[in-house]
């Protein structure tokens, strides 16, 4: 097995602790994949590489704006699954060419990531329905509780979707790179990283109504590629 | 009825407005959670709930939830100064324009600004980049909580004139007009240390910046892919002070 349960398990406990900011609790921003790939680097020793990864997701879902009742694609669980591929595949921490196979693998669970925030929601009516029932009974603290539940449903719902992903993503990425050991080494001839964040930027720059932002995403690629400080 | 909410109920509103979408539903949206963060207060206030606040405060309820406080603070006002009748004609009047203006504010402008910030620091001190993110988002958006709950509660008799005489928005649009100079400072320096000639960036920004100031996505896609792909093939690496590569 390439991921042990411990390094699973701690990655989903932290994803279902931050994936609660999204919607359910606070928007501090700490669910964005900068703060969270820093928070799961620190956790699984490799910062640097963690920030890579949050910087080049932070850039291309810069653009997914939660307004009303529309649900972006968040890049939480990309974030968070990359973070662990890379962390399992490479425990040297010395192969940054790593990294966009890392993010290849974890970017479809962006889709896992809105499907089950959906299905939150979508359970949260009939938690609506039953307080309401409580309430016309004049049973408020059960109301209440079922508000706070709701959240706690959130967290383990979170837990478990990450912890499968991160054991599915990680074998599969694990048996790729045992199948294609070349992969990283064309990887870093043709200098994958900046072109990485080049994707990045390009989604950067596609922020609708808001030319600062795109221009400012532009910039920050333009430094990235360009930087030898 | 005092005029101003005292500071433990205000402590009180702030914290259960944290979780104001904690059982957000497609039925009522953040109805619950405006009605959690209520209900001590209305207990309060009437003793015992009835079936007409009850009706009054929950079932659909629609904010940007850093901005919803504003309409905590006025309902409570309105409650306690026993004219209910106005609750539900406040939640109509107040929802739309709470809405708009804050994800307009918060999730369109604050947001990208507070992120592109931090990377730009985090280029540098890539743990500095994320307190830095952290702080100027929430700087803003904790405050804006905080007070707009005071100003709710005190403006509960006019409450959509406080609204539309802010220049809120206005002042952070304003604001974010300084990053892309900003941005422009740090890459003229990282040219200018790493030696790399200034004319190929600035053909590059111009070029981005023409493509999306005519709204094309398309030419930026052009542009940033076949610069990104050449420098990738002359195998340029991006080198940062914390990037070991080289």
């Amino acid at each position: 097995m390439a991921v042990s349960p411990m390094v699973a398990l701690s990655a989903a406990l932290l994803g279902g602790l931050v994936s609660l900011d999204r919607t359910a609790f606070g928007q501090f921003l700490l669910s964005r994949p900068l703060p969270a790939a820093g928070l799961l680097g620190v956790a699984l020793g490799c910062p640097y590489q963690a920030v890579f990864i949050g910087m080049s997701l932070e850039l291309l879902f810069l653009s997914s704006l939660p307004v009303g009742s529309f649900i972006p694609f968040n890049a939480l669980y990309p974030t968070l699954i990359a973070v662990t591929i890379f962390a399992v595949v490479d425990p040297t921490n010395s192969h940054w060419e790593v990294i966009p196979i890392a993010i290849l693998f974890a970017l479809p669970t962006v889709w896992v990531d809105r499907l089950v925030e959906d299905l939150w929601r979508r359970s949260n009516d009939r938690v609506v329905s039953r307080a309401e029932a409580f309430l016309r009974l004049g049973r408020y603290r059960t109301a209440g509780t079922l508000h706070i539940l709701s959240i706690l449903r959130g967290f383990v719902l979170n837990t478990g979707a990450i912890l499968v992903c991160i054991w599915l993503l990680a074998e599969l990425a694990a048996l790729f790179l045992k199948q294609f050991p070349w992969m990283p080494e064309i990887l870093s001839l043709v200098g994958m990283m900046p072109f990485i964040v080049g994707i990045a930027g390009i989604s950067a720059a596609k922020v609708k109504g808001f030319g600062w932002a795109g221009f400012a995403g532009g910039l920050v690629l333009g430094f990235f590629v360009w930087s030898g400080i | 009825m005092e005029t101003r909410l005292r500071f433990k109920d205000r402590i009180g509103f702030f914290i259960r407005s944290l979780s104001l979408q904690g059982s957000w539903s497609f039925q009522d949206m953040q109805g619950m959670g405006f009605f959690y963060a209520l209900s001590p207060w209305l207990q309060s206030v009437h003793g015992e709930l009835s079936k007409s606040a009850l009706r009054r405060n929950l079932g659909f309820f629609n904010a940007n939830p850093f901005m919803a406080t504003y309409l905590i603070g006025v309902v409570s006002k309105l409650e306690a100064d026993g004219r209910p009748e106005r609750v539900q004609s406040a939640k109509d009047a107040l929802m739309g324009p709470l809405g708009a203006t804050g994800d307009g504010l918060f999730w369109a402008t604050l947001r990208p600004l507070a992120v592109v910030f931090g990377l730009c620091v985090a280029l540098f001190s890539p743990f500095a980049g994320i307190i830095v993110m952290l702080v100027l988002f929430n700087a803003v958006s904790i405050s804006t909580r905080w007070l707009l709950l005071a100003k709710g509660y005190q403006n509960a008799d006019e409450p959509l004139g406080y609204i539309a005489d802010r220049g809120d928005q206005a002042a952070i649009s304003r604001f974010s007009q300084i990053l892309a100079p900003l941005l422009g400072f740090l890459l003229g320096s990282a040219a200018t240390r790493t030696g790399i000639p200034g004319s190929f960036i600035a053909l590059y920004l111009i070029a981005l910046v023409l493509c999306i100031r005519s709204k094309k996505v398309w030419p930026v896609v052009c542009v940033t892919l076949t610069l990104t792909l050449l420098l990738g093939m002359l195998g340029l690496r991006t080198q940062l002070p914390w990037f070991p590569l080289n």
